[in-house]
C-alpha cells in the first residue's frame, strides 16, 4: 500500500472533480479541498499545504490554460510539491512547458480520461508524489510517431525503453516490464542517449526533460 | 424569394401584388414626392390670395430669382435627404448615413462645395421640385382623382336604379386598382431617375462591394468562432460525461472479483469508452485545435507534423502571434497541403517553411513526391475562398517528376 497523501483537486466540472476525488479516496488518500478555478487552487494550496495537486489545464475564467499556468506558479513557490496536470487532450508543447520547471519534485501530465484507468492513475499519483515524472502514453506515442525526428535512429527495443522512460518508469521497472536484465536496460539507455547526443549521466525527471527538450527543439 | 424592390413587386401576380404592402408604399412614395412641390406652389397660391396683385408685380420676377438662388441651395440638404429616405420605401436604401457602416473615402472626403455629391443633390432638388413634382401630381390626379370623380358623381345619382348604380360605382371603384398600378409604375420610373441622379451606378456598386467585403470577412470570422464553440461544447459536454462514465466503470471494476465475468464485462465497457474518447479527441482536433488558439501557429503545426503519417519538418520564423484569422487560415491550408502530400506522395518527406516579410506571412509546403498535382488538389479549392477573404494568395507549383510546392501569402 502506498503512503496516504493530502491532495488538492482543481477542475471546473463538478462531475470530474468528484471522479478524481473518488479515485483518490478509494486508494486511501485524503482530498483536502476540491476547487473550481485557478485562483481557488492557489488559495487552497496555501491553506492546506498538500502533498500533491491534481489540476485541469482549462479552467475559468478564460477557459484556456489557467490550470497549467497556476501549476507553474505553485511549483515556483513550493518546489517540493508534486503536481499532476490533467488535460482533455495532450499537447507535447504543454508537457515540455511543465517539465521546464527545474525542481526535484514530481510532475505528471496525463489525459483526463486516464482517471478512469484507476489502477494506472493511482500508480501515477504514487510516482509523482515520490518525485517521479509521468507523461501520458499518448504524448509519448505522438512524439515517437513523428518519423522525421531523430528517434528514427533508435532500434525498436530502444524505442520501447524510451517510451517507458518517458512514462516515468525506473530502470528496474523497465527491466521487469520488458523481461530483461537491469544491465540490458542500462545498456539500451546509454545507447539512446548516445544516439541523441544527450548526457547519459542525467537521471529521473531530468532524463525525461532532456529527451523532451531534444525532441521539441 | 423575398421581393426587395417595387420593380420586382410589380411583376408579381396581381392578387399577390395588390394584397402586399407595395402599392401603399408606392403611393406613399409618390405622395411624399408631390409634397415638396405642393408646399412650394401652395405657398405661391396662398401669396396670390393674400396679395392678389403679387404675380403681376415686377418684384415677383426678382422674387423668383431670389427663390432660385436662396431657397434651392438652402433646401438642398433637406430635400436630398428626404429623397434618399423615400428611396428606402420602395427599394434598397441608398448609401448608409455617414458615420456608420461603410468607411469614408480614401481621404475621408465629405461633400464640400466642389464635391460631385453636392452637385448631384442640387440637381435632384431642382428636378424634384419641378418636373418630378408636377408629374407626381398629374399621376395622382389621373390614378386616384378620376375614379374618385366618377364615384362621387354616381353615388347620389337618381337616374339609375339601385342595382345599376352599384354596378357603375363598382366599375369606377375598380379603376382605383388600375390606378394603383399606374402609381406603382410611375413610382418605379421616378425612383430610377432619382437614383441615377442621387447615386450613380459606380458609386452604388462601390458601396455594395464594400458592404459585401465586410460581411464576407464577418462571415469567415463567425465560422471560426462557431468552430471554436463546437470544440468547447464537445470538450465540456460529451467528453466530460464519458470520462465520468469511464471513472465509474474503473471504480466498479476494483470492487469486482478479478477474473469474474462481471469484471470482464466492465473492463470491456471501459475499453469501449476509451475508444469513444479517442475518436472524440480526433474529431475535436479536426474541428478547431485548441493549441492554435492558445499557443499559435508554430505549436499547432508542430502538433500536426507529429501526428502526420509523413515525415514533416517545420521551420517557422514568425515575429510572435499573428491575427486570429491569419493563423487559422494558414493552419488549415498547411494541414490540407500536408494531408495531400501524405496521400499522393506517401513516404516523401515534407518541409514547411514560413516567415513574415513586409507584413506578409509567406508559407511554403514542399514535398519530394512525383508532382503533377492540379492547382486545386484535395480541398485546396475550398481554402482559396477563405484566403480571398484575407486578400491572400495560393499557388501550387507541381511539375511532373516533382517536387510539389504549395505557396501561401497572407497580408496581415
Amino acid at each position: 500500500m502506498t503512503r496516504a497523501l493530502t491532495v488538492v483537486v482543481a477542475d471546473d466540472s463538478v462531475l470530474l472533480r468528484e471522479g478524481v476525488a473518488g479515485v483518490l479516496r478509494r486508494f486511501g488518500h485524503e482530498v483536502a479541498a476540491s476547487v473550481g478555478d485557478a485562483d481557488a487552487l492557489e488559495e487552497a494550496v496555501r491553506e492546506h499545504g498538500p502533498d500533491l495537486v491534481v489540476t485541469d489545464v482549462r479552467m475559468p475564467p478564460g477557459y484556456s490554460d489557467e490550470g497549467l499556468l497556476a501549476a507553474v506558479r505553485i511549483r515556483r513557490s513550493r518546489p517540493d510539491l508534486g503536481i499532476i496536470v490533467l488535460s482533455q487532450y495532450v499537447q507535447p508543447a504543454y508537457a515540455s512547458e511543465l517539465l521546464e520547471i527545474d525542481a526535484p519534485a514530481g510532475v505528471g501530465y496525463l489525459l483526463k480520461e486516464r482517471i478512469g484507468d484507476v489502477a494506472e492513475f493511482a500508480d501515477a499519483v504514487a510516482k509523482v508524489s515520490s518525485g517521479g515524472t509521468v507523461l501520458d502514453r499518448e504524448v509519448v506515442r505522438v512524439m515517437l510517431a513523428a518519423r522525421s525526428s531523430p528517434l528514427a535512429r533508435l532500434a525498436p527495443r530502444e524505442r520501447e525503453v524510451l517510451d517507458l522512460m518517458a512514462r516515468g518508469e525506473s530502470n528496474a521497472a523497465i527491466a521487469r516490464l520488458l523481461v530483461v536484465s537491469d544491465a540490458a536496460v542500462s545498456k539500451h539507455i546509454g545507447s539512446i542517449f548516445t544516439k541523441l547526443d544527450l548526457d547519459p549521466r542525467t537521471d529521473g525527471h531530468r532524463r525525461v526533460l532532456a529527451v523532451l527538450a531534444y525532441l521539441n527543439r | 424569394m423575398t421581393v426587395r424592390t417595387l420593380r420586382a413587386a410589380i411583376t408579381l401576380a396581381p392578387h399577390r401584388f395588390l394584397l402586399s404592402s407595395w402599392p401603399w408604399r408606392a403611393l406613399a412614395y409618390v405622395l411624399a414626392g408631390a409634397a415638396g412641390g405642393v408646399l412650394l406652389f401652395g405657398s405661391v397660391q396662398a401669396l396670390s390670395v393674400v396679395w392678389p396683385g403679387a404675380l403681376r408685380q415686377w418684384y415677383w420676377e426678382t422674387g423668383l430669382v431670389v427663390l432660385c438662388l436662396v431657397l434651392i441651395p438652402a433646401s438642398t440638404p433637406l430635400v436630398a435627404r428626404w429623397g434618399r429616405f423615400c428611396e428606402g420605401l420602395i427599394g434598397d436604401p441608398l448609401e448608409p448615413p455617414r458615420g456608420t457602416g461603410a468607411p469614408p473615402g480614401p481621404r475621408g472626403e465629405r461633400p464640400g462645395p466642389a464635391s460631385p455629391r453636392l452637385w448631384r443633390d442640387v440637381g435632384y432638388t431642382v428636378l424634384s421640385l419641378t418636373v418630378l413634382c408636377l408629374l407626381d401630381v398629374a399621376v395622382l390626379t389621373v390614378a386616384l382623382g378620376v375614379p374618385l370623380t366618377g364615384v362621387l358623381s354616381y353615388i347620389d345619382s337618381d337616374q339609375l336604379n339601385t342595382a345599376e348604380r352599384w354596378a357603375t360605382l363598382l366599375g369606377w371603384a375598380s379603376l382605383w386598382l388600375v390606378g394603383l398600378y399606374l402609381v406603382a409604375g410611375w413610382a418605379a420610373a421616378r425612383s430610377e431617375i432619382a437614383r441615377a441622379v442621387l447615386s450613380p451606378r459606380e458609386e452604388r456598386l462601390a458601396a455594395e462591394l464594400r458592404a459585401v467585403t465586410t460581411s464576407r470577412a464577418a462571415l469567415a470570422e463567425a465560422f471560426d468562432e462557431e468552430r471554436r464553440r463546437i470544440e468547447r461544447d464537445l470538450h465540456d459536454g460529451a467528453q466530460q460525461r464519458l470520462v465520468a462514465v469511464k471513472t465509474s466503470l474503473g471504480l466498479a471494476e476494483l470492487d469486482l472479483p478479478p477474473g469474474s465475468p462481471a469484471a470482464g464485462a466492465v473492463r470491456e465497457a471501459r475499453e469501449q469508452v476509451s475508444l469513444a474518447l479517442g475518436d472524440l479527441r480526433d474529431l475535436v482536433r479536426g474541428i478547431y485545435p485548441q493549441v492554435l488558439t492558445e499557443r499559435g501557429l508554430p505549436a499547432a503545426l508542430w502538433d500536426v507534423a507529429a501526428r502526420s503519417g509523413s515525415s514533416v519538418e517545420i521551420d517557422l520564423d514568425l515575429p510572435g502571434r499573428l491575427p486570429g484569422p491569419v493563423e487559422s487560415t494558414a493552419y488549415f491550408v498547411v494541414c490540407e497541403a500536408i494531408a495531400n502530400a501524405a496521400k499522393h506522395a506517401p513516404g516523401a518527406p515534407v518541409r514547411v517553411y514560413g516567415t513574415v516579410v513586409d507584413g506578409t506571412l509567406r508559407v511554403e509546403v514542399t514535398d519530394d513526391g512525383p508532382g503533377g498535382a492540379g492547382p486545386d488538389g484535395g480541398g485546396l479549392s475550398g481554402l482559396r475562398n477563405r484566403l480571398a477573404v484575407l486578400s491572400g494568395r495560393l499557388t501550387v507549383d507541381s511539375p511532373e517528376g516533382g517536387p510539389t510546392t504549395v505557396r501561401l501569402e497572407i497580408p496581415e
